[in-house]
């Protein structure tokens, strides 16, 4: 269990033709995958006229700022990004940590009607959001709590995604350390934190990251909930630039979708090295 | 590692606090407020709205007005709009798009406009401020002023005059009637290779549609309410129409973001658009841009379904009723028009604007492709509600019957399987 | 007190405990709304009228006879087993892929094949019209250099649903990948060691022990991506298509939004609600018990 080398360290018999071939088919993928992106900035530093005048071109042949400068001026951006963060980071945060106690109820203990809650938990993602989200309304605002983050978070904390994933992979884990861990005393609270969590860094990490985004770009609910334009959020805000009846004004609209994009990228990418240089160091101290 | 986590903790506690610190935010309230609910972005007329708030409450002092930007367009907004019925907390006034405004007149509870006629002296005179007709729009079948008709567009033809020179033909000359149209689409695939003419099209209404159906003397409802989709009026609309996507590949078979896209570079001749894009696509357009007005078939009657939304007053309170009808009338005087038409480049509907120094006669004379918009006012006739529970989704019967049509199906079959479908969704 | 009670009990007091917050949120903003929903289901309302019409199994009765409903049901279907490709077989694939490259590549590697991950759908389905539009977009552009007559991605019936699927592949892969290379993570050296002393390495180390150690992954993959073929594909359809044309790429998460905010037929929208949510429910039950006998929860 100590060894967590990166899976490349695995030393994994391979031909060099093989490997070229891998090359070629994640260099092709990646393409694939940033293309659509790379459009998106260089669209949002073309001036208007230029964005489909020119067939294919990825490089602005005069590059603006404009959108960007508009866009500044007409809206509190750095408002919308904290928003955005506060929202995203408080779904992060819930539905973490109540993912990862009932991943380890679920996974770690015997009691009554135990399979079924867990289905009915499991079953609870394919419920589309647009079957409940008008009754869950009508509650928020019986409780009077509508144009509030916690109105946003609190149908959410709980995820479906999470328990069962976190369920996974403690069912996994080996018993011995828990009850090595128990009878040297600790709690189940301390088993859990200090014992189990530390080896499923991994999956933690990629849960968070993954629920983390999701936070970052949901506007069906929140474009319900929250009508204050103190509280606009980035994928409400976004939809401005989309108007159907009077066209889009697509250096607007890519402009706006880049700053979205962009610092979700920069989080994930500062999130992932320091997740992936955990896996390689931290094993268990058993 | 201990103190990783409670660093975790400290960080969770502290995002806790200052997420309910958020929660409860107060604000005062000494004047009447009133919340006003609108589709207008930030790329169509979100500074009118904040300038004709502003005006507003310079001018009315005892109103505030807060105005609330909805996404999703009219069909987003009324969503929340019931939402907020049912939870008792409707805003004062809000904008209805006229595809609902049947359904608004039928199921929504709103404040009659008619009802301030017993208070308003000048009720009267308000009503006959706008061009003739157009108070026709907010009103039932019964002729009960129910709502105030804000915004109007209408479908104009936009082309690209460097397309048509390139082609041969004459940019100041453009196609008047669907044979000259149809014979120029082809003309610039022939000398181009580009596509000749895009329509509008939307995969939930038929509002162009309609235009084309009207204008060539068809009805998709007639004047009883029956649907008449099989007729030879309206199975010669889709006939042209399939001709020139299938048979003369003049017409791209693409949804309409695409066509505004390939037109905006400089790829599609010719477009029937709704005058409400006119100020994205002068911005976005690199060649040189026209309008004309939308085509007839031979010499009949053009009859075009006019686009956009009129004010309900959803207000339970009296007082908050009386405020949002003062700012309804402000939003559609000579003021408010002038300030909403600059903006946003929708068509002004108080009589004489157009024309007044003092108004909008040096944006007209400025912005000649505005004109043809404003030259087809006298044609816009209502965009057709579909009766009953299951209206909705009889306007769908239409659309799939031209998605299937532009895709190869025979038009005379489309059409009847849509007009039997429509007599048993709508009766 | 609770030292009194035998340890079974106990155990089963602490694992309660522990579910408990889970339960608690979806009792209140899940299930709650569901029975809501699952009562409208045997109305006819339009959700502002003050009455509801009671009428029994009509709503029910109406399903077996909607013509658009039955496509959508079959285009779930086929929605979920193109994402499976594409969201599970494929990542799988890459994830095994990314062993082979060198550790600077492959971080690099990592970065480009999960940035469309952040990307939300909306914008997604904005970026990716753009490459579709066979006018000037990039496969358009693709197309046209090549000599091929121009594919109308979006408004062809036979294509409308292939697009959708891109885009959320698109999306979602990055995901999945994520969640393997996460599950690689917990794997320990010491095995794979172990496993080449006894003969098995390349092809074989992957087949017959990597993948088993990755299947309780994989199996939530599986029922997650059912899930994603489902609720992910709503987005771009509502974007791009609005399940057209002639119903060729809607699905039954639009068709149930359809019904409810557009068509404003609330209680006939809940009776799909209800009706899909219990297949579901069955099937998951189904694939979990056949989980149990296939994944290897390997207790080591």
């Amino acid at each position: 269990m100590n060894d967590r080398r990166e899976v490349g360290e695995w030393g994994i018999k391979s031909s060099p033709l093989t490997r070229v071939v891998w090359y070629i088919i994640l260099f092709l993928l990646s393409v694939i995958a940033v293309v659509p992106v790379i459009w998106m900035l260089s669209t949002s530093f073309k001036p208007s006229q230029e964005i489909f005048a020119a067939g294919i071109r990825f490089i602005p042949r005069r590059a603006t700022f404009s959108h960007f400068i508009r866009l500044w001026e007409s809206f509190p951006i750095p408002r919308i990004l904290y928003n955005t963060f506060i929202v995203a980071t408080a779904t992060t945060l819930a539905q973490t940590t109540i993912s990862v106690l009932a991943g380890y109820g679920f996974a770690r203990f015997r009691f009554p009607l135990r399979e079924p809650l867990f289905y009915l938990c499991a079953a609870t993602m394919f419920i589309p959001i647009q079957v409940i989200m008008v009754s869950n309304y009508l509650l928020m605002s019986a409780w009077d709590i509508l144009n509030t983050f916690f109105a946003v978070v609190a149908p959410q904390m709980a995820n479906a995604f999470g328990i069962f994933l976190m369920r996974q992979h403690l069912r996994t884990f080996p018993e011995e350390l828990i009850e090595a861990a128990r009878i040297d005393g600790a709690n189940e609270l301390r088993v859990l934190i200090q014992v189990v969590l530390p080896s499923l860094k991994s999956v933690i990490a990629a849960m968070a990251i993954l629920f983390f985004v999701n936070g970052w770009n949901q506007y069906v609910w929140p474009s319900l909930v929250l009508t204050e334009p103190e509280q606009m959020t980035l994928p409400i805000w976004l939809r401005q630039f989309m108007h159907a009846e009077g066209g889009s004004e697509w250096g607007m609209l890519m402009a706006a979708s880049s700053l979205g994009v962009i610092p979700a990228l920069i989080l994930y990418v500062l999130a992932h090295r320091q997740i992936m240089s955990t896996f390689a160091s931290t094993g268990l101290k058993g | 590692m201990r103190s990783v986590f409670v660093r975790t903790l400290v960080k969770q506690v502290f995002m806790l606090i200052l997420i309910l610190g958020l929660a409860f935010s107060v604000s005062a309230q000494d004047v009447v407020t009133i919340e006003y609910w609108h589709i207008n972005s930030a790329i169509l007329g979100a500074k009118a709205v904040e300038q004709s708030v502003a005006r507003f409450q310079e001018l009315n002092p005892n109103i505030k007005v807060i105005e609330r930007f909805q996404e999703g367009d009219y069909g987003g907004l009324l969503n929340n709009l019931q939402a907020a019925i049912a939870a008792g907390n409707p805003p004062a006034v809000a904008q209805v798009g006229y595809n609902f405004r049947l359904f608004a007149f039928e199921q929504l509870p709103h404040k009659l406009i008619a009802d301030f006629a017993a208070t308003d002296p000048d009720y009267a005179a308000y009503l006959e401020s706008f061009i003739e007709g157009i108070p026709g729009l907010g009103q039932d079948g019964t002729g009960l002023q129910r709502a105030i008709p804000l915004a109007i567009s209408v479908p104009v033809l936009y082309y690209n005059a460097d397309l048509f020179k390139a082609a041969g033909l004459d940019p100041d000359q453009p196609p008047r009637t669907w044979d000259e149209l149809r014979e120029a689409a082809l003309t610039i695939k022939r000398e181009t290779g580009e596509y000749g003419l895009g329509i509008q099209v939307q995969p939930n209404n038929n509002w162009l549609p309609q235009s084309m159906i009207e204008s060539n003397g068809g009805w998709i409802l007639d004047p009883q309410g029956l649907p008449q989709v099989s007729s030879p009026e309206v199975v010669e609309v889709y006939e042209l129409w399939q001709k020139m996507a299938i048979e003369d590949q003049s017409l791209p078979v693409v949804t309409d973001t695409e066509q505004e896209q390939a037109f905006m570079g400089g790829r599609l001749g010719m477009y029937l658009k709704t005058s409400a894009a006119m100020k994205t696509i002068s911005n976005q357009a690199a060649f040189d841009l026209r309008t004309g007005p939308f085509p007839s078939w031979g010499d009949k009657q053009r009859r075009l379904a006019s686009g956009g939304n009129a004010l309900f007053i959803f207000a339970k309170d009296e007082v908050q009723q009386q405020a949002a009808y003062e700012f309804i009338k402000f939003l559609t005087s000579k003021e408010g028009q002038t300030i909403w038409v600059l903006d946003t480049g929708y068509l002004p509907l108080a009589q004489g604007v157009q024309d007044d120094p003092k108004y909008l006669a040096d944006y007209f004379a400025e912005n000649p492709l505005t004109k043809a918009a404003l030259d087809q006012l006298p044609n816009a006739v209502a965009w057709l509600p579909f009766p009953g529970p299951r209206g909705f989704e009889a306007e769908q019967v239409l659309v799939e019957a031209r998605e299937a049509i532009l895709n190869g199906e025979p038009v005379q079959a489309a059409l009847e399987n849509a007009q039997s479908r429509l007599e048993r969704l709508l009766n | 007190m609770i030292s009194k009670l035998s340890l079974k009990t106990r155990n089963s007091l602490k694992g309660l405990l522990l579910v408990s917050p889970a339960l608690f949120f979806f009792a209140v903003f899940v299930y709650r709304p569901l029975i809501h929903t699952a009562i409208l289901s045997f109305h006819d309302w339009n959700m502002v009228s003050p009455t509801r019409l009671f009428v029994g199994w009509d709503n029910y009765l109406e399903m077996l006879e909607n013509p658009a409903l039955g496509k959508a049901l079959q285009n779930s279907a086929l929605y979920a087993v193109w994402l499976i490709g594409i969201i599970i077989l494929l990542p799988i694939l890459t994830t095994a892929g990314m062993t082979y490259v060198h550790n600077r590549v492959r971080k690099m590697f990592r970065v480009t094949l999960f940035s469309p991950t952040v990307v939300s759908l909306g914008i997604a389905s904005v970026m990716w019209l753009w490459v579709f539009n066979p006018i000037g977009g990039l496969l358009g552009t693709i197309w046209e250099e090549l000599g091929l007559a121009p594919l109308n991605w979006l408004s062809s019936p036979k294509t409308a649903l292939v697009a959708i699927v891109i885009i959320v592949g698109w999306k979602a892969f990055g995901y999945n990948m994520l969640l393997l290379l996460a599950g690689l993570g917990g794997i320990s050296g010491e095995v794979i060691d172990a496993c080449k002393v006894d003969g098995a390495d390349g092809f074989g180390l992957w087949l017959y022990v990597i993948l088993p150690l990755l299947s309780p992954t994989i199996f939530f993959i599986l029922i997650s991506t059912l899930s994603m073929a489902t609720e992910y594909v709503f987005t771009p359809i509502h974007v791009l298509t609005g399940g057209g044309p002639v119903n060729a790429s809607t699905n039954i998460v639009f068709e149930i939004w359809r019904q409810a905010f557009r068509w404003f037929r609330v209680g006939y929208s809940s009776a799909i609600a209800i009706a899909v949510f219990l297949i579901f429910f069955v099937l998951m039950i189904f694939q979990m018990w056949l989980s149990e006998k296939v994944v290897s929860y390997d207790e080591r």
